[in-house]
């Protein structure tokens, strides 16, 4: 019998808690990656190790397809992992959680091919592989370089399981649709009325003007946190960053901007989210106690 | 002979960049060798995602070497009775030899000056040792095309140690026996725990054979690790991998020829293990025109399009790195991948078809071409314009000029379909496919082609797939449309520049010459009218002039021109130079200018010998004529012999006629002993003003006479550079 996506979350929860991770939730505002998450965007900042797991809902206006397609959903979700620093066997880590999930890796045609992963929104890139199970992308691998712009040490690696994607495959069925989200109901149950109405808000029913001024808002709020409330503000600035780039995604998915603004909002989001980064930093590792402090020792 | 063994084991490497690694691994090692007395031979590289492999022979132990050592001058080592000086004691001191050790001698062959010298004599290092301190520099000298940070430190002074993918095992043996390298982690930038050690172990595959407890095996050679890594469903050698796809493939009934030979190549560095895997589509999908079947399996699964099932079916191969069991699954995954996706395809498909052509240009308004030079809506109207008046300046017939006008209009509206959007790469294609619901065959066809020709070959598409009508069209808006680009793009300043060439500028212009070259069959178009036409459409957009614009295509052409010649070797680079030299605009009529450059290169071939002395000759006659306009030739004032027979066989020769490039390349070779004759016997810059301008005069005669051919000056002469004026 094979797992329903509910198993497999609590199969991969169970694995990674095995190897030393903290099981969190996923973040409580809406993000288009589990890479958006503070667990991961801040914790892979500075000397600290740390280990967590997690499924992050992830919002893609742009993906929407009015639950019509198989393959494509306005939020899909991932489950992601970050070990820092990266354990040097952390590629047989990851094949030990396909085998906990029913897939032995020599049954089938597993590969890691080259995929490096950036989002210019974070000031963020890695270098990595997407996993390819029997040819279909089931997890992008990444060794974090850089966060918020800056160079990272230790290095992080980032797993990141498409859920959705892992269940289809376990369950064998062409339809998302049809994925068993636990024993005896459908995905469709779940979550089709959600892509239809979700889907249609974001391409018919957003309204331009009022997201650009949340995308204006919220940027603003972020921006006056850095620059003027003093210190400990990065977590509060960063959710502010956060709802200007979903407000940012639904934009992009109804069509209300242009080539230009595209790059330029796109770049606004990146220096704030750069800002954050730094303010993190200043803040836990201050500079005089830099790899001295309590913190660093941990 | 010992036998070194270097094996660097890693995470997998991006299959692009193997055969390059292992390119620069054995350069590297046989450059840092160089220098060490230990005679390698047979040098050899292997690879794999997983791995890079190096063994080569070399001396157990370097030689000995006698080093020389220099120190002062004979006179101050020696005194008056020949006995060593307290300096020569002192140099014999510091370079730790004995008195008798000392010599002297003169530092070049025959030189008078002499030097005190010391030899000493340095006995050779076991190889190991020699090697040991060269791996780390091995391993430091890869270029990457990214490099990435992995924690990693190199003992070796220089600390952090960044690579392609993180090591995980190394080989590093000389017959059989270890030697010491040794990866630490970085940790808070400082030097940490061991991380990799060097050894015998390497590493089988990683799935195979199934059960094994334990992938790693020890190796004691080459020949030791070839076996291991076979009994462990590795194929160490790219060769044999290939090979082996290629067989399976053309089992499966593929065609490995092509564009799928690129493919066949990166397949068989993706994986250790290849095994080739056949997928079958529903028939339902071979409604999808073939176009978008190859281009969903061949961008986006990395497969092979094979010839269709007997009931009609599409039929793919791909790769897997599974054994004979996962092939199956692997099949069965590929399928399901590519129906995914044709699903998507054949539903934008059939949306994009509920719309003509025609309807979408209005839409084409929301599409940047580039920001300063507007919309695709704004270029679609430019180049329908241009096309159209260009087709009524060459006498086109209405239906001609109709079809072209349609054509551009039309060519760019795919671009806001949903198969564009989504499969870019199908441009033009899904355009020409959606036009022929109402459009003609030309017209549909045009569009189809006119991003093309973007390879350089004579032979490369569109070639032989268009004729009459249709290749009209073709070339009348792939000719406007890349014209139209460059216009706009050289117009507010955009130029390449090195390898930097974001917008493919450079193979727009070589689109320009091809479809000019191999596809016009019209008159000549006037490049500059076009400038001028198109310049007038932007307006304001454009900040050059219209005169500044005309002479930077021109020569952004020339060079294209000059590019395309050199590529497809229609001559040599002198005969191409020689003839773009003419004293005729070479892209008047580029069909010409390729003609002359044949009958140049033909000509000269036959005449090897006397090309050259002309080369020189008219370099001489150049340099001396310099910039002094051309005057007429006085009959009456010729002084010499030699002027008088240059004059009558010029005379001669200018009565062929000019259009006829060998012909008159023939009658300048004719030449060739008056003209030595008259830079012989004959001074031109004499004191005399009258026979100076006449003789002047004469050398500019001669110079006109194949200017518009081809400047002979140009070509390869013995004396070369050295031609000097007199």
């Amino acid at each position: 019998m094979s797992l329903s996506l509910s198993g497999i979350i609590a199969t991969l929860n169970g694995f990674w808690e095995r190897q030393g991770c903290l099981i969190q939730l996923g973040v409580d505002t809406e993000v288009g990656a589990g890479t958006m998450h503070p667990e991961t965007f801040l914790r892979v900042l500075g000397p600290d190790p740390w280990r967590v797991g997690y499924v992050q809902p992830s919002r893609r206006p742009t993906d929407g397809r009015y639950g019509d397609n198989p393959n494509r959903l306005y939020k899909h979700h991932q489950y992601q992992v970050i070990l820092k620093p990266a354990p040097a066997q952390v590629q047989d880590l990851y094949l030990d959680s396909l085998r906990a999930l029913g897939i032995e890796p020599a049954d089938h045609d597993v590969r890691f091919e080259e995929d490096n992963w950036e989002s210019p929104a974070l000031g963020a890139w890695g270098i990595g592989w997407q996993v390819l199970l029997d040819g279909q992308e089931i997890t992008q691998f990444t060794y974090f370089q850089q966060a918020g712009g800056i160079n990272l040490s230790p290095i992080s690696a980032e797993i990141t399981y498409g859920l959705e994607r892992i269940a289809m495959y376990l369950q064998d069925k062409a339809d998302v649709f049809d994925v068993e989200w636990t024993a005896g109901v459908p995905y469709r149950t779940v979550r089709h009325e959600e892509e239809f109405e979700l889907s249609r808000y974001s391409f018919e029913l957003a309204d331009v003007e009022l997201h650009m001024k949340l995308f204006e808002g919220a940027l603003g709020e972020a921006r006056r946190l850095l620059d003027s409330a003093g210190p400990r503000v990065a977590l509060a600035a960063y959710d502010w960053v956060l709802r200007a780039s979903h407000a940012f995604n639904v934009l992009d998915a109804r069509g209300g901007i242009s080539v230009t603004q595209r790059a330029s909002m796109l770049l606004q989001i990146r220096k704030l989210a750069c800002g954050v980064a730094a303010a993190h930093v200043e803040d836990r590792w201050p500079p005089a106690a830099k790899g001295s402090g309590p913190e660093a020792r941990s | 002979m010992a036998e070194f063994l270097f094996e660097i084991g890693f995470e997998e490497m991006p299959a692009p960049w193997l055969s390059g690694l292992a390119d620069q691994l054995k350069s590297r090692f046989t450059m840092l060798v160089s220098d060490e007395q230990i005679a390698p031979s047979d040098a050899r590289v292997f690879w794999t995602s997983r791995r890079l492999v190096l063994a080569a022979g070399v001396k157990p132990r370097q030689d000995d070497r006698a080093v020389v050592e220099w120190g002062p001058a004979a006179k101050i080592a020696r005194d008056a009775e020949g006995k060593w000086t307290k300096a020569a004691e002192g140099f014999a001191r510091k370079q730790g030899v004995s008195l008798d050790q000392l010599s002297i001698a003169a530092k070049a062959e025959g030189s008078a000056e002499q030097y005190l010298s010391a030899t000493r004599q340095i006995p050779g290092r076991p190889t190991g040792a020699v090697l040991v301190g060269l791996l780390p520099q091995i391993l430091r000298g890869f270029n990457f095309a990214r490099r990435m940070n992995w924690d990693a430190w190199l003992d070796d002074g220089r600390g952090a140690f960044e690579f392609g993918r993180p090591i995980q095992w190394i080989v590093a043996l000389l017959d059989g026996d270890v030697l010491p390298l040794t990866i630490f982690d970085a940790v808070a930038g400082e030097k940490g725990a061991p991380r990799v050690v060097s050894g015998r172990r390497s590493m089988g595959n990683r799935f195979y054979p199934r059960g094994a407890p334990d992938r790693g095996f020890e190796v004691r050679s080459l020949g030791e690790l070839q076996k291991g890594l076979a009994a462990r469903f590795v194929i160490l050698d790219p060769g044999e991998r290939t090979g082996r796809i290629k067989s399976q493939c053309e089992a499966a009934g593929g065609d490995v020829s092509g564009e799928a030979a690129h493919l066949v190549h990166e397949w068989a560095d993706l994986v250790e293990y290849p095994t080739v895997v056949v997928g079958s589509i529903p028939k339902e999908f071979g409604d999808l025109p073939d176009e978008v079947l190859e281009t969903v399996l061949a961008h986006h699964q990395k497969a092979v399009t094979l010839p269709r099932g007997p009931d009609g079916s599409p039929r793919f191969a791909a790769i897997s790195g599974g054994d004979e069991t996962a092939a199956v699954n692997a099949a069965r995954g590929q399928e399901r991948v590519v129906i995914a996706r044709l699903k998507d395809a054949r539903f934008f498909y059939n949306e994009d078809r509920k719309r003509t052509i025609e309807s979408r240009v209005d839409d084409l308004a929301t599409v940047t071409f580039h920001k300063g030079l507007g919309t695709y809506k704004q270029k679609a109207e430019r180049i329908s314009l241009l096309a159209t008046d260009l087709a009524g300046h060459l006498g086109l017939s209405p239906e001609a000029t109709t079809m072209a006008g349609r054509a551009a209009l039309f060519a760019k509206a795919d671009l806001v379909t949903l198969m564009v959007r989504e499969f870019p790469e199908l441009q033009g294609v899904m355009g020409g496919l959606y036009a022929q619901a109402t459009e003609s065959a030309e017209v549909a066809s045009a569009i189809r082609w006119h991003y093309h020709p973007v390879a350089i070959e004579e032979d490369a598409a569109p070639a032989g797939k268009l004729s009459g009508a249709a290749c009209d069209a073709f070339s009348l808006v792939g000719l406007v449309d890349k014209l139209d680009s460059l216009i706009g793009y050289l117009g507010i300043g955009v130029t390449p520049s090195g390898s930097s060439d974001p917008y493919g500028l450079r193979r727009a212009g070589q689109g320009v010459i091809r479809i000019l070259l191999d596809f016009w069959k019209a008159k000549a178009p006037n490049l500059d009218e076009l400038v001028r036409d198109a310049h007038r459409l932007y307006g304001p957009a454009l900040s050059k002039s219209t005169e500044d614009l005309q002479a930077a295509l021109h020569a952004f052409l020339i060079d294209r021109l000059r590019g395309v010649l050199s590529a497809r070797n229609a001559g040599s680079a002198d005969e191409i130079e020689a003839v773009l030299s003419a004293k005729v605009d070479p892209l008047a009529d580029v069909r010409a200018t390729a003609n002359r450059l044949r009958e140049l290169g033909t000509v000269r071939s036959e005449q090897r010998e006397v090309f050259a002395a002309l080369a020189e000759s008219f370099k001489r006659a150049k340099n001396i004529v310099g910039d002094t306009p051309a005057g007429s030739v006085d009959v009456a004032a010729f002084a010499e012999n030699a002027e008088r027979s240059l004059h009558a066989a010029l005379v001669k020769a200018e009565a062929t006629p000019s259009s006829a490039p060998a012909v008159r390349l023939k009658a300048v070779a004719g030449l060739r002993d008056v003209v030595d004759d008259f830079f012989k016997t004959t001074m031109v810059m004499v004191e005399d003003q009258r026979l100076k301008t006449n003789r002047l005069a004469l050398l500019s005669r001669l110079l006109s006479l194949v200017y518009e051919v081809a400047d002979l000056s140009r070509l390869a002469s013995p004396a070369g550079e050295n031609a000097r004026p007199s």
